[in-house]
């Protein structure tokens, strides 16, 4: 027979040192490990736990995983970590909850209107009437303290007089509410979910608030202290309405100041950059100057405020010292190594670039992502069109930039000329060169056009080329504004060339102002309308500039037309280049309106004038780009008029216009390809197709080196190549018939042909790591987690995560209400028995008074009548 | 019948002096036809007149010159043809125009008279076919089918005569439509609204078209032109369930099985012999071109028993060479698969047909489109296939990036169907290989020694070029072509090849044209900018010599070009 509960309980109380054989005092004292409050709490209420089996409940509800399922979430570990449930606490939680709220609203059902007794103490049945009148009678006192004349009247101290709502302070309501939704369900359920979880970390919050209270010693302030407490927060509340003020006038003055500058803006007019402005005067530095006051940090920690907070933000004050702008040394004069070196970074920065642009890399961040972004969209096309097996969905050559058909036939549309197909070609030698005037709209110019990126030094190096171009002009310029002078040239003192000059903004006025001059005088006008309308001179000379840069574009193709002498042209062709830095756009467009009027042109038959475009674009434009919006395409052009012209195999005669102006750009090809040694096959087969139809016929010795000058630069350029002996095998055979000319290029020829034999290999294209096969969901999960969800697709599992939620949720108000009514028919059937007894109760008191009555009436009848009876 | 005699005398009187009628008729139309409205009521009562009796046949005659004044008054002229249709119609339908056993004399010469009429009138419409105007040209087309309709409804036998003698109107209809070069517009209206609806009519026209070839007097080029005109417009023939059902004359032939019209074979037989007639004319290179073209569609369908016929146009038309061989390509590749033609080195003579020019011509996307169909099945010999790509890799060393942005897919697409292909673009050293073991028995150890090339270009038979030993230098050289999109598509033959195939079909119809189109049609994108080379030249066609400026090597080129221009 197991001992008794009672004798189980005395011993391990004993056994735990809570109650313990009375000692001396002596003994006591030696004791020094006093047994802690605290322990002993958690003590005891372990031991309530062990004689209370049924109070509690240990593991979940929830069915053990096989650890090869999971190793996570095994009962007892991870998410199902060990919790005591106390189910019998939780229910008479929500029961008190319950009475507390259900039952008065449950009582006032079916009633409509009617006086709620709001008074202090009234319905509260554990206080008495002497209770409740002193309550009353305290709160009044308090109410009435906060008298008119008392100094802070709207501090907290007047709480009292805050808003209620049916006589309950506002923030009290608040709290109500939130707890009257279900207080009472400390569920023994796990499954009572989210909600319940929620609150029960809100408890355990409180229980940390309450603890901290019972950390610190409930010390009631004394009067003295709660007076001082008063003074400084009144005094740190005039302090900082003081401080917005003072704000305000500081934001006041500083506007002020800075209207200085503005207004000469709205003038249009510049000034001298106005003085530095004056070291602004720390707040802090003010109050300590005025002595009176106190920094508000230093208010806040007399204040005892919580150490650690003040330290850290002392740090963080400190680190922002730390990187406040300090004052910089003026820039010291470099040393002639050091701007070399300066120098030779930039030459290197920029080849970088170059060559990165060669290959055909991104060279910004965003254009990169917007890349990538389309490579995932052709993966997803990709896999779409795998999954319904149907390869027809995209084009497949749109991915490479061909356009299809359609983009074609709009432009075909567009294009009132009929393109000659490019065998059917005849030749018209006939056709007459016109002047391309095509007149420029005066479109918008944008201002942001200066496109290139802009690094500090490029822009200094600009300056100083620019400068080149300008030089001279500027200086004086700067002094004297004359930009307003009237728009007569106003004519030097020897009357040959003007200083200043209307900006002309189309191509029809350049010609009109330079039409009278000698065509050597061309750069010295460019230079002086350049130094004229500097657009650091006046905001509008930028929208001039960029016109004058496009008809100076069209100018250059009139002076080719005209037969104007090159090294003009050429200083023309540097102006342009220096310009296109700053007005990089307009140029490209008029650059791009003459390739395009090339390309319209019946039989696509160059102008003269489009030859020195081509030779202005390879100088200006950098050649090596894997792509430029207006270098490929004057390639691609070249390449259709090489293709188009190359004389046919058994042709007897060369025409020498085809043969000259092919030299030139084949030439102009291989220039350009310097670089990037880019192949350019239509310049080959031109070559090869000159060459033989020379050798067969005997043609002016000039062309022919002009040719086999071409045939050596290709051979240079493209040594490297790996089909080198495929491209220039068949020149080999015609050259001898060629004439002493051809011999050096024929010997360098075998040379590199010779060479190029011995380090061809076969081709090794394909060293790639084996792709591994795609794989798609379901995979294989390194740790797999039931309870996780390894849906990729992102939508249907935040979906299934919402459904999963509501659904708990449901279960758990549906939990609740049952609850609520099994509580209500509890509550009701109580009532109904206390009625029922209440009944019984009466009835029986009555048919005890009744029977009372009747006995006494029978009784006393009775007797009066037994005794009249007896009598 | 003394009604008859009295006509009889009145028809010889007015057939007398019918001439001077003709004669007589210009003075009289002016009055008659000052109004419009008069004119038509005239001709309306002449016709009445001449089909209420004899006696008034003499109108025609009126009718008829008014039909030949079409360049005065078309009006009335068209009018008055309707008018004549209408009564020969009907006077055919009549059996005026038939010479019975029991007719007497004047019948008979009325009967001669009348027909002579009935020629002259077919004569004057035949004349209006091929006139410019096409409201005339389709009239006359209408009546004289509408005279053919009333002839070949008179009993099978007249019917049949009139569908096939040389002097009846639908034979001389058809020789016209051959022989006339500008009625076009005539012969595709015949094309559609007869030939292709009515069984009848498509079978007599070949019979005609045939006979037509056969007489005509000179073989003249214009009327093969005119016949294979005639016959493009016609549809495709029938196939092998043919059930004639539509009949353009009145009386449908008997359903008896011997009647020709009846059986297929006799239909192919009558379509296969006029096309032979028209191969063996004389043929100018647009009519071969146009026969070329039609030749799988329209054609090859009627040859079932004479192939060997085709293949010799065919053949004869490939060896010619050029577009030629290119268009024959397709009915042979045609023939080779659906009619189990037996046709010796078809892969060789398509192989000789890659050179240089094939990639710059115009027909280049329609050869493209034909090579990939020949040779995009899996049981040929990777050798041979090797040889085709290849030697369009060789090609594409000079050709124009519109053709190799072809080629490269198309070259994938092969590696991708013959996997043995792959060495081509990847051969890892093996020293057991023939080429490497060749290499080093010739070859020096000290040297490094470059593999020589063992693809022969001069090889004509594909199947021996060796270019499976090879590689694509050539390709893998155009990665670096100028043009950023061909280089980029180029790039496709180093990467993994994870696509099952590209649609070739998107990469075909690419030209300098449209590259460059493309890319000017775009706005220069303020975003981006446009980069502009850092250093400024000092110099550009100019270059600093001891004595003052020189032209540098740029310059010396541009003062040529421009010297000449």
């Amino acid at each position: 027979m197991p001992p008794s509960q009672l004798k189980a309980l005395k011993t391990r109380l004993r056994e735990k040192g809570i109650t313990a054989p009375s000692k001396t005092k002596t003994q006591r004292k030696s004791d020094g490990n006093h047994v802690n409050p605290k322990d002993r709490h958690t003590a005891l209420q372990q031991i309530r736990d062990d004689f209370n089996p049924f109070e509690l409940r240990h593991v979940s509800t929830r069915p053990a995983k096989f650890p090869s399922t999971s190793i996570y979430n095994s009962a007892g570990s991870g998410k199902y970590a060990k919790v005591l449930h106390r189910p019998g606490v939780s229910k008479s939680a929500g029961e008190d909850m319950r009475r507390q709220y259900l039952l008065p609203e449950m009582r006032r059902r079916n009633k409509t209107g009617g006086l709620v007794d709001r008074r202090i103490g009234e319905g509260d049945e554990g206080m008495t009437a002497e209770q409740r009148a002193v309550m009353r009678f305290t709160k009044e006192k308090e109410g009435r303290r906060g008298g008119v004349f008392d100094l802070e009247g709207s501090d907290d101290e007047g709480g009292m007089m805050g808003l209620t709502h049916g006589g309950r302070a506002i923030d009290e309501l608040e709290v109500d509410d939130m707890k009257g939704s279900g207080k009472g369900s400390e569920s023994e359920d796990e499954d009572a979910g989210f909600l319940v979880k929620k609150r029960r970390r809100e408890d355990e919050e409180e229980d940390d608030v309450e603890e901290a209270g019972e950390g610190q010693p409930d010390v009631k302030k004394s009067k003295k202290e709660v007076m001082q407490e008063v003074i400084a927060k009144s005094k740190l509340h005039k302090y900082e309405r003081q401080k917005v003020k003072e704000d305000d006038e500081d934001l006041i003055d500083k506007l002020d100041a800075g209207m200085a500058d503005l207004l000469p803006l709205l003038r249009s007019q510049q000034v001298p950059p106005p003085p530095p402005a004056p070291i602004e005067i720390q707040p802090g530095t003010t109050a300590n100057e005025a002595g009176m006051k106190i920094d508000p940090e230093r208010q806040k920690l007399l204040d005892g405020m919580d150490r650690a907070q003040a330290d850290k933000d002392y740090e963080k004050r400190l680190r922002e010292l730390a990187q406040d702008i300090r004052a910089k040394p003026s820039e010291r004069t470099k040393t002639a190594e050091e701007r070399a070196k300066e120098e030779a970074e930039r030459l290197k920065e920029l080849e970088e670039r170059r060559s990165k642009r060669m290959i055909g890399e991104e060279l910004s961040e965003d254009e990169e992502e917007e890349r990538r972004r389309a490579v995932d969209d052709e993966h997803a096309e990709d896999i779409a069109v795998d999954a319904l097996g149907n390869e027809e969905v995209g084009d497949d050559a749109e991915e490479f930039g061909l356009a299809s058909a359609g983009v074609e036939s709009i432009q075909k549309t567009r294009e009132e000329v009929q393109h000659v197909d490019e065998d059917e070609f005849d030749f018209d030698a006939d056709l007459v060169a016109s002047a391309s005037e095509a007149e420029l709209s005066d479109q918008e110019s944008e201002a942001d056009d200066m496109s290139a990126p802009g690094e500090v030094t490029e822009v200094n190096q600009e300056q100083d080329e620019e400068d080149e171009f300008v030089k001279g002009f500027l200086g004086g310029a700067n002094a004297t504004p004359i930009a307003d002078s009237s728009n007569n040239p106003i004519l030097n003192g020897n009357g040959a060339l003007a200083f200043t000059y209307p900006c002309p903004r189309s191509h029809a006025e350049l010609l009109s102002i330079v039409e009278p001059l000698p065509v050597q005088q061309l750069p010295t006008v460019i230079q002086r309308i350049r130094a004229l309308y500097h657009p650091s001179l006046s905001a509008a000379n930028k929208e001039m500039m960029s016109d004058f840069s496009r008809a100076l574009v069209d100018h250059l193709a009139y002076m080719a037309e005209h037969d104007q002498p090159l090294p003009v042209i050429e200083q023309v062709i540097r102006h342009l280049h220096s310009l296109s830095r700053t007005y990089a756009i307009p140029i490209a467009e008029a650059f791009r309106t003459h390739l395009l009027a090339w390309h319209e042109r019946p039989g696509g038959e160059p102008s003269k004038g489009d030859l020195v475009i081509l030779t202005a674009i390879g100088s200006i434009y950098p050649t090596s780009d894997h792509f430029h919006q207006i270098v490929t395409p004057a390639t691609t052009l070249m390449g259709r008029w090489l293709a188009v012209n190359a004389p046919s195999p058994g042709a007897k005669t060369m025409d020498e216009r085809r043969s000259r102006v092919g030299a030139f750009m084949v030439g102009l090809c291989v220039r350009w390809q310097a670089l990037s040694k880019r192949l350019a096959p239509e310049a080959v087969r031109f070559t090869l197709r000159v060459l033989s139809t020379i050798a067969a016929t005997t043609t002016s010795s000039a062309e022919v080196a002009e040719h086999l000058e071409n045939l050596t630069a290709m051979a240079e350029l493209w040594k490297a190549k790996t089909a080198f002996i495929d491209i220039f095998e068949p020149f080999i055979p015609m050259l001898p018939n060629l004439g002493s000319a051809a011999a050096a290029a024929s010997q360098h020829l075998s040379t590199l042909l010779k060479s190029s034999r011995q380090t061809r290999y076969p081709l090794l294209l394909h060293n790639h790591r084996p792709q591994p096969l795609r794989t798609s969901n379901p995979k294989f999960e390194e740790g797999f987690n039931p309870d996780k969800h390894y849906d990729p697709d992102r939508e249907r599992s935040d979906a299934a995560k919402l459904r999963k939620e509501v659904k708990r949720e449901k279960k758990g108000a549906v939990r609740e209400l049952r609850k609520d009514g099994a509580f209500v028919a509890r509550e009701e059937l109580r009532e109904k028995r206390e009625r029922d007894a209440d009944f019984v109760k009466r009835e029986r008191r009555l048919v005890a008074e009744i029977a009372q009555e009747g006995r006494e009436n029978q009784g006393g009848g009775g007797g009066k009548g037994r005794g009249k009876g007896r009598r | 019948m003394p009604g008859m005699i009295t006509n009889g005398a009145v028809r010889k009187r007015k057939r007398d002096d019918a001439p001077k009628m003709d004669g007589s008729k210009p003075r009289k139309a002016p009055k008659t036809t000052s109004t419009g409205q008069s004119t038509q009521t005239r001709i309306l009562h002449l016709e009445e007149q001449i089909l209420q009796g004899r006696e008034h046949y003499n109108n025609i005659v009126e009718l008829q010159s008014l039909v030949q004044r079409y360049e005065t008054k078309p009006r009335t002229a068209t009018l008055a043809a309707v008018g004549l249709c209408r009564v020969f119609c009907r006077l055919i339908a009549a059996e005026a125009l038939v010479k019975t056993g029991s007719a007497t004399d004047e019948e008979a010469q009325v009967v001669r008279w009348l027909k002579g009429r009935l020629r002259e009138y077919v004569e004057d419409l035949l004349t209006w076919i091929g006139s410019p105007e096409a409201a005339q040209e389709s009239t006359s087309l209408t009546l004289l089918m509408r005279i053919v309709k009333a002839e070949t409804s008179q009993g099978s036998k007249r019917s049949e005569q009139a569908w096939r003698t040389e002097t009846s109107t639908f034979f001389k209809l058809i020789q016209a439509l051959l022989e006339r070069t500008d009625a076009e517009g005539a012969r595709q209206e015949f094309g559609e609204k007869y030939a292709d609806e009515y069984d009848d009519v498509r079978f007599y026209t070949f019979l005609a078209v045939k006979q037509v070839l056969k007489t005509s007097p000179a073989h003249s080029e214009e009327i093969v032109g005119g016949a294979v005109d005639l016959l493009s417009h016609m549809e495709s023939p029938p196939d092998s369930d043919y059930q004639p059902q539509t009949w353009y004359s009145a009386d449908a032939p008997s359903s008896a099985p011997n009647n020709p019209l009846l059986s297929l074979a006799t239909y192919r037989k009558a379509a296969q012999e006029t096309w032979l007639a028209i191969f063996r004319s004389p043929l100018t290179k647009d009519n071969r071109k146009r026969l070329l073209t039609l030749a799988t569609s329209q054609i090859l369908p009627n040859f079932s028993t004479r192939l060997e016929l085709l293949a010799d146009f065919l053949t004869d038309s490939f060896n010619a060479g050029g577009n030629l061989s290119l268009l024959a390509l397709n009915s042979i590749f045609h023939l080779i698969t659906h009619q189990n033609l037996d046709y010796p080195e078809f892969y060789t003579k398509l192989y000789s047909l890659l050179d240089e020019d094939i990639l710059h011509s115009k027909h280049r996307s329609r050869f493209f489109r034909l090579l990939e169909v020949f040779l995009r099945s899996e049981h040929l010999p990777a050798a041979l296939v090797a040889s085709f790509v290849k030697r369009l890799a060789r090609l594409s060393l000079q050709a124009p990036p519109g053709a190799i942005v072809w080629i490269v897919p198309w070259v994938y697409n092969c590696v991708k169907s013959h996997p043995s292909l792959g060495f081509l673009l990847h051969r890892p050293h093996h020293p057991a290989h023939r080429i490497y073991s060749a290499q080093s028995e010739t070859g020096s150890d000290s040297a490094p020694i470059g593999l020589k090339d063992p693809f022969d270009m001069l090889e004509s038979n594909p199947n021996t070029t060796g270019a499976i030993d090879s590689s694509l230098w050539e390709l893998e050289t155009l990665q670096s072509h100028y043009h950023p999109n061909v280089a980029t598509l180029a790039k496709i033959l180093g990467e993994q090849f994870t696509k099952r195939e590209y649609v070739l079909e998107d990469f075909l119809d690419h030209s300098y044209a449209s590259l460059v189109g493309q890319e000017l049609g775009m706005e220069v994108s303020g975003k981006k900018g446009v980069e502009v080379e850092w250093a400024i030249p000092k110099r550009i066609v100019m270059e600093e010599a001891e004595e003052g400026l020189e032209l540098n090597g740029v310059g010396r080129l541009l003062t040529g070009a421009l010297g000449v221009m």
